[in-house]
């Protein structure tokens, strides 16, 4: 007893110490985490107290996202009623983070939750190393239930594993197409609204009118920048009326008029110069150098393109821009797809399993959907959250995400089942190949179904 | 070299034709100039990612995105370095890799002497085979041997530990052959000498072979050394905390999963290059000495 009691003097002296000579300001994160369940002693109640748990969360967030989250997780801990410890960490970005999660499981010492798109989550579950959330889902509320936009709700419901829901919409976003407002007026082209979007032809005219040419015949501005995007392509697919897998999902779907119509614009876009390709996110940069009228991004692309287009030295924006409804086959029907991650639950034990519900219940309950939503640009996952005083006044700075919350009851979430990760690459190679000139439009798609076809089979 | 061929040639030239003597000096010049105009443009080409990520880190970040790029920033913001400095727990992480990179350094320098040593110059069975099997753990992807190092490092409860980051870095194949090449073109002379004054192989490597290797040594260091400070995915595989992480863990803080905060990041960069830079500075006559001896050039 004396021993310990020296020891925990000593450590205090020897702290204070360090603290007393270290004039530098300590960084939050450096300061000692609160640890396990034994460095907090039970208060003395008579009542019966829920034991401490610690749950583990894997992240991918990062500057002020991440010192947001750090924020919010500290709020949880300190007022969740139930001991419950919620150690957010940072482990690299989504590939690294997955890497990381499949050693781990191998290892037998997965987190006990953690952040992860679809196909990734569909990978765990074959390993079973995650759980089904409905037990907990279907205790929330009816009204609290409905108030979730379907889409996010249907994105993490896995066919391949009975329709359950394995995990939770935590980081969303949805495909947008962005407009030069200034460039598109000056070219007579119509503004696009959520209400009235442009429909292909519409769209194929307006990219082909925004071209300007100098007097040498030099392309100086664009209608249209390309990436390579796979969720990009899907939205194209979607709008136009197609389905990427068969209803049984024996294979895919998308080998069919849409795709090919989807491809073909491209080719004409590209040969004609009225658009060209961009590596990574270069678009946003050339957007707001006015070398370019539009461009498909996610939404939460929105911070970026707006530093983008402030002018350096008044620091206001160089012209008037907007994001809005990608371009659609019926406008009356229109769709497009969802972007962002989900929170999903490892198997552990259930008084684990059961505070990282606590967590995600809290967390994605409006005010936080909210909060999180201002400081981090994804979308909130509630419809209530368009009530909300704190994102209205959000909402007056921040045009774009107004425009952006009012499409997502149109988005459209990407499959989930296994071997669709491989689809990606397939069908941003096709376009590649297209916009190289190395492949005709349907026989890049058809390649691209014939490798998904094969992928799909082989991961079941 | 072209200085001495000309000497060479002129006496004989000269005899034949006086005039000849200026077309030549020209002719020297204008191939000296040549020379200078090619490796002025090498050297710019190797400048200019460097002076891009140093200029970019004082502008701000709409100047960073504008095309073209300015080349000097219209208005120098130290305050990005400030704000990059206070984006992550920079100070911990540079104690960190400082550690960590030192220390995994340390250990490969030791084991990479004793381990060449024993290739080069002594003999044991299997020495080929076993030589053979460390030169095909070369080949081997970082990507394959990760999970199996993971449950390793895994079992031996390493997890989130120094060791874990320390430990899987005090050997380094690419050292060993390097350091044993250089090893096996001491003359033999020297050891049989030391031998005949009762040297035994120890003793032999520390004050003989050791003290004529310190340039090849300098190299296996500083790509130890490198190899840890720029090391992000192990170290993010095998810790959890901010207290145990290394530096370019810090330089992910800029980049996210819709944009990158390109000014900051550089500042950033910057920072996290300065050691590396000086340490390189100081040690550069014996890094280019190491390369050139052991008859590597890359």
């Amino acid at each position: 007893m004396k021993k310990i009691l020296a020891a925990v003097l000593l450590s205090g002296l020897v702290a204070s110490l360090v603290a007393g000579c270290g004039p530098t300001p300590v960084p939050p994160t450096a300061t000692p985490k609160p640890v396990g369940p034994t460095a907090t002693p039970a208060p003395p109640t008579a009542t019966p107290v829920p034991e401490p748990v610690t749950v583990v969360f894997w992240h991918t967030q990062t500057g002020v996202n991440a010192k947001a989250l750090d924020a919010m997780v500290a709020d949880f801990n300190a007022t969740n009623t139930k001991k419950i410890t919620i150690k957010a960490e940072f482990q690299g970005n989504y590939t690294q983070l997955y890497q990381k999660i499949l050693a781990a499981i191998q290892a037998g010492s997965p987190p006990d939750m953690a952040v992860a798109y679809e196909s990734q989550i569909a990978d765990y579950m074959k390993a079973r190393a995650v759980i089904e959330l409905d037990d907990f889902v279907n205790k929330l509320p009816k009204e609290s239930l409905a108030d979730i936009f379907s889409g996010y709700m249907e994105t993490n419901k896995f066919p391949q594993y009975g329709n359950k829901m394995l995990s939770f919409p935590f980081t969303k976003s949805l495909l947008s197409l962005y407009y030069n407002e200034d460039m598109l007026k000056e070219a007579g082209v119509r503004i696009p609204t959520a209400d009235k979007p442009f429909t292909w032809d519409e769209f194929e005219k307006a990219v082909m009118a925004l071209q300007k040419k100098d007097a040498s015949g030099k392309v100086t501005q664009y209608g249209l920048t390309l990436g390579l995007d796979a969720s990009t392509i899907d939205g194209w697919i979607y709008s136009r009326g197609g389905k990427l897998l068969k209803d049984d999902l024996s294979g895919v779907a998308f080998n069919a008029q849409p795709a090919y119509d989807a491809y073909a614009l491209v080719d004409r876009l590209v040969k004609g110069t009225y658009a060209y390709q961009t590596k990574g996110y270069d678009y946003q940069a050339d957007f707001g150098n006015k070398k370019v009228a539009m461009f498909f991004g996610s939404s939460t692309g929105r911070p970026f393109v707006k530093a983008a287009l402030t002018d350096k030295d008044t620091k206001k924006e160089k012209f008037k821009w907007g994001i809005t409804m990608i371009p659609q086959g019926d406008p009356a029907k229109a769709v497009t797809v969802m972007y962002g991650a989900n929170i999903t639950v490892f198997k552990t034990t259930p008084a684990k399993q059961a505070a990282a519900w606590e967590f995600i219940k809290w967390f994605t309950d409006t005010p936080q959907s909210v909060k999180w939503s201002i400081t981090s640009s994804y979308m909130p996952i509630r419809k209530s959250a368009a009530e909300n005083a704190d994102l209205r006044k959000a909402w007056e700075t921040d045009i774009q995400g107004k425009q952006a919350f009012d499409m997502i009851q149109y988005s459209r979430p990407e499959p989930n089942v296994r071997g669709w990760q491989d689809a990606r690459t397939f069908l941003e190679d096709a376009l590649q190949s297209v916009i190289s000139g190395k492949a005709a439009p349907k026989d890049a798609v058809d390649t691209a179904a014939a490798k998904t076809n094969k992928a799909i089979e082989e991961a079941k | 070299m072209t200085s001495q061929s000309y000497r060479l040639l002129a006496p004989r030239k000269r005899a034949r034709k006086r005039q000849g003597t200026w077309q030549l000096r020209l002719a020297r010049w204008a191939g000296l100039a040549l020379i200078y105009a090619l490796l002025t443009l090498g050297a710019l080409t190797m400048v200019f990612p460097f002076y891009w990520m140093v200029s970019t880190a004082f502008k701000s970040i709409q100047e960073a995105l504008i095309f073209p790029p300015t080349l000097v920033p219209t208005e120098w913001l130290w305050s990005n370095f400030r704000e990059a400095w206070e984006a992550a727990p920079f100070p911990r992480y540079f104690a960190n890799t400082t550690f960590m990179a030192s220390a995994s350094t340390l250990g490969t320098l030791i084991t990479t002497v004793l381990a060449a040593y024993a290739f080069a110059r002594m003999r044991f069975f299997g020495k080929n085979v076993l030589f053979i099997l460390f030169m095909a753990t070369m080949m081997m992807p970082f990507e394959v041997i990760l999970i199996p190092n993971f449950l390793i490092i895994k079992t031996l409860k390493w997890y989130n530990t120094f060791l874990a980051l320390i430990v899987p870095w005090t050997a380094s194949v690419f050292g060993i052959f390097l350091l044993r090449q250089f090893y096996l073109s001491l003359p033999k002379d020297l050891f049989d000498a030391a031998v005949i004054d009762g040297c035994s192989h120890f003793r032999f490597l520390w004050n003989v072979a050791v003290p004529l290797s310190v340039p090849a040594l300098i190299t296996v260091g500083i790509f130890s050394f490198l190899g840890s400070w720029n090391s992000l995915l192990w170290p993010l595989i095998v810790t959890s905390n901010p207290e145990m992480r290394p530096i370019q863990v810090g330089l992910t803080a800029f980049q996210s999963e819709a944009g990158s905060y390109y000014n900051r990041m550089m500042a950033a960069a910057t920072l996290a290059v300065l050691p590396i830079v000086a340490m390189f500075l100081v040690a550069q006559k014996q890094f280019v000495e190491g390369i050139a001896r052991t008859g590597l050039k890359g």
